[in-house]
């Protein structure tokens, strides 16, 4: 028999001092203290949320957006997503270096996936001088997300 | 204090446990008690309350849609606000930041039942629809 298989652990043989001294005595945690952060990592990436980094000029007519998951943690999702992304009609969508397309390529409404990073690289194309809002939300196949933050995406001169 | 004491946090952490700002996350749609029917209209609110039960102050965007016939619309003067598809059978909204809420108005000539059910859109957030609402035009 291994030491290692718990069949030496004697109930009541736990030293006190060794448990976290956020958890008091008796098991209980008390109400309201439990935090996103204490979950266990496979928890927490159940729940994606969707994240912005700065739009990048590529030419008058082109951006580019990095739209990254996150735990609730703030740590990446580092895992392949479906989400739909959406922005005005007088701009098109389509995916770049990051990710892929599943429907929608080059049209106001894709549906898109992340890469294994949980990155997904949007190109806007535009040929206003306008602001183009674009928002991001679940659909099929898509995990437990959080899309409250949008961009927008200036292609004012 | 035994092992099982000791394991207790690990396998039971209850949703009561849950601090408000981690409560705060996530959103669950509820409906109130509808008012009377008037002129064909029915007037009820959406509340969005957490996990803890409280309600959630804050701006999320729904998608509602309900029985072909009927149409859906902001209250006068209501909390909250229409952001595509007034006076539809199919309704994006914003809830009131500083209640939540959303006052709901629900319009059908006919007699009979007419559901409304929510749903998760573009830029919502971590949000439960499953409480159905019914309402009863005579």
């Amino acid at each position: 028999m291994s030491r290692l298989d718990g069949k030496f652990i004697k109930p009541g043989s736990i030293p006190q001092d060794r448990l976290d001294p956020e958890i008091p005595l008796g098991g209980e945690i008390p109400p309201g203290t439990v935090t996103a952060e204490m979950l266990a990592a496979a928890l927490l990436e159940r729940f994606a949320v969707v994240s912005w980094g700065a739009p990048a000029v590529v030419d008058p007519t082109t951006r580019t957006i990095t739209l990254q998951l996150a735990d609730l943690a703030g740590d990446p999702v580092e895992a392949t997503h479906v989400v739909r992304v959406t922005c005005d009609d007088q701009a098109t969508l389509a995916v770049g270096e990051a990710g892929s397309a599943l429907a929608g390529d080059v049209t106001e409404d894709l549906i898109a996936q992340t890469d294994a990073a949980g990155t997904l690289q949007l190109v806007v194309s535009c040929t206003e001088e306008v602001v183009i809002s674009v928002a991001v939300g679940p659909t099929q196949l898509s995990p437990m997300l959080d899309c409250r933050a949008g961009a927008d995406v200036s292609f004012n001169a | 204090m035994g092992i099982a004491d000791a394991v207790k946090p690990v396998k039971e952490v209850a949703i009561s446990e849950m601090s408000q700002e981690f409560a705060d996350k996530f959103a669950l749609v509820e409906w109130g008690t509808p008012g009377a029917e008037a002129d064909d209209k029915i007037a009820v609110t959406l509340q969005l309350k957490n996990p803890l039960g409280d309600d959630l102050a804050t701006a999320e965007r729904l998608r509602l849609t309900c029985t072909t016939g009927a149409t859906m619309s902001l209250q006068a003067a209501g909390n909250g606000t229409v952001l595509s598809g007034d006076d539809s059978d199919d309704l994006i909204l914003e809830t009131d930041e500083t209640t939540g809420s959303f006052d709901l108005e629900v319009t059908y000539a006919g007699v009979g039942t007419v559901s409304v059910v929510g749903g998760a859109t573009q830029g919502s957030g971590f949000v439960g629809c499953r409480e159905v609402l019914d309402l009863t035009f005579a």
